[in-house]
């Protein structure tokens, strides 16, 4: 909306289209054109924009089904991202550590090394695809439920996943391999990496395509997917070589795991609910644009 | 009964006529009442007075001054004249006999 000038200029402009993406096409449309032609001082704009913004939201949560949203998705679905996440971070990075920091041609020499080689990719490249579709399938599922909240439900589960259990599933894991822990980016930095990239990505990018998946086939594509990908997780289903299992979730562990099943697969169930009710004809609203 | 800060969008409003939208009752109401107006506090008070079946709103041309944006054009209902005028008479009233109503 206020083209041209420096960096701050440019911030500011980011910032309100950020800001004013969160309110409905028409509504925007409006409201930036009335502070473009107010003229006020950028802060003044951002302040008005905020204003407005906040009071759209705080009255979209008067309603029950962001809360909903929020307490079946949001707090179930991040902790066991939480715990997950942090748990395959660091199965990753022992393995990173092992094949990366102390790479050795030896390993593509013998058959059995270039084996568990591949083994090892092929496990935690599955794990990464898993943890992908889990927040993908609970940002989509966020969105349909409650679509003009997913500025802050979103956000929020992110947030959940972060804070949800810090670096509990990690210690384990740190305790019995330190030489790999002892350094600050398989501690705190690859954990943080794992998180945005598989989690903070993907959810979002899961609410964002929610607006513009119209069929339900392939909705149902992506449970099932899902559904299969979270067996594998927790070692119900192991196909040698092709879908080899590394890290399975344990079965009697520390507490988030035990919320890890159910939370995880209540979103693709969703998604076959969403699925089943398009193939019967109906559509969703389009919901805001940004 | 109307609001206060209602019944001032709905006099800015009549008093633009046919030119009243977002920023212009924006203005009229920071000139008339000496007070500034927030953004988020206009709009949706427009939405509610909408809903109320008090103004009608609409999505007008988008025009140069504006950066291309199109205008929230607003246009008084008869009901909203009704309330509006309802409101005042009911302040005029109550205002009889008041130091500050009798210069």
């Amino acid at each position: 909306m206020r083209s041209g000038g420096g960096p701050r200029a440019r911030l500011t402009a980011w910032l309100m289209e950020i800001l004013a993406g969160t309110l409905r096409p028409a509504e925007r449309e409006a409201v930036c054109g009335d502070i473009e032609e107010r003229a006020d001082t950028d802060l003044r704009a951002i302040r008005d924009v905020v204003g407005l913004v906040l009071r759209r939201q705080a009255a979209l949560w008067c309603a029950w089904l962001p809360w909903v949203a929020s307490l079946t998705i949001v707090v179930p679905v991040g902790l066991a991202l939480s715990a997950l996440s942090a748990y395959w971070a660091g199965g990753s990075s022992i393995y990173a550590w092992l094949y990366l920091d102390n790479w050795t041609w030896g390993h593509l020499h013998s058959p059995g090394a270039r084996r568990e080689l591949a083994f090892v990719a092929v496990g935690l490249g599955l794990n990464a695809l898993t943890m992908a579709a889990w927040a993908w399938t609970g940002g989509h599922t966020l969105q349909v439920i409650s679509p003009e909240t997913r500025w802050l439900s979103v956000p929020l589960l992110c947030l959940v996943t972060f804070a949800g259990t810090g670096d509990l599933t990690l210690q384990a894991a740190a305790s019995a391999n330190p030489a790999v822990f002892a350094s600050t980016f398989y501690r705190v930095v690859a954990p943080c990496l794992y998180r945005t990239l598989l989690v903070v990505l993907p959810a979002w990018s899961g609410a964002r395509q929610a607006r513009t998946v119209r069929s339900g086939r392939g909705l149902l594509v992506v449970a099932v997917v899902c559904a299969l990908l979270t067996m594998r997780a927790f070692g119900r289903l192991s196909v040698p070589l092709a879908m080899p299992v590394l890290f399975p979730v344990p079965a009697s562990a520390a507490w988030p795991y035990h919320l890890a099943g159910g939370a995880l697969l209540g979103p693709a169930l969703c998604l076959v609910l969403a699925a089943t009710w398009r193939a019967v004809g109906h559509r969703p609203p389009a919901g805001p644009r940004c | 009964m109307l609001g206060e800060f209602e019944y001032l969008i709905l006099s800015a409003s009549a008093r633009l006529g046919d030119d009243a939208y977002g920023a212009a009752i924006r203005r009229v109401l920071e000139e008339t009442s000496g007070r500034r107006c927030s953004l988020g506090a206009l709009y949706t008070t427009l939405d509610r007075l909408e809903a109320k079946g008090l103004i009608r709103t609409t999505l007008g041309d988008p025009t140069p001054a504006r950066g291309g944006r199109a205008k929230r054009m607003v246009r008084l209902t008869a009901m909203g004249t009704r309330e509006a005028t309802a409101f005042y008479h009911a302040v005029v009233r109550a205002s009889r006999g008041a130091e500050w109503a009798r210069a």
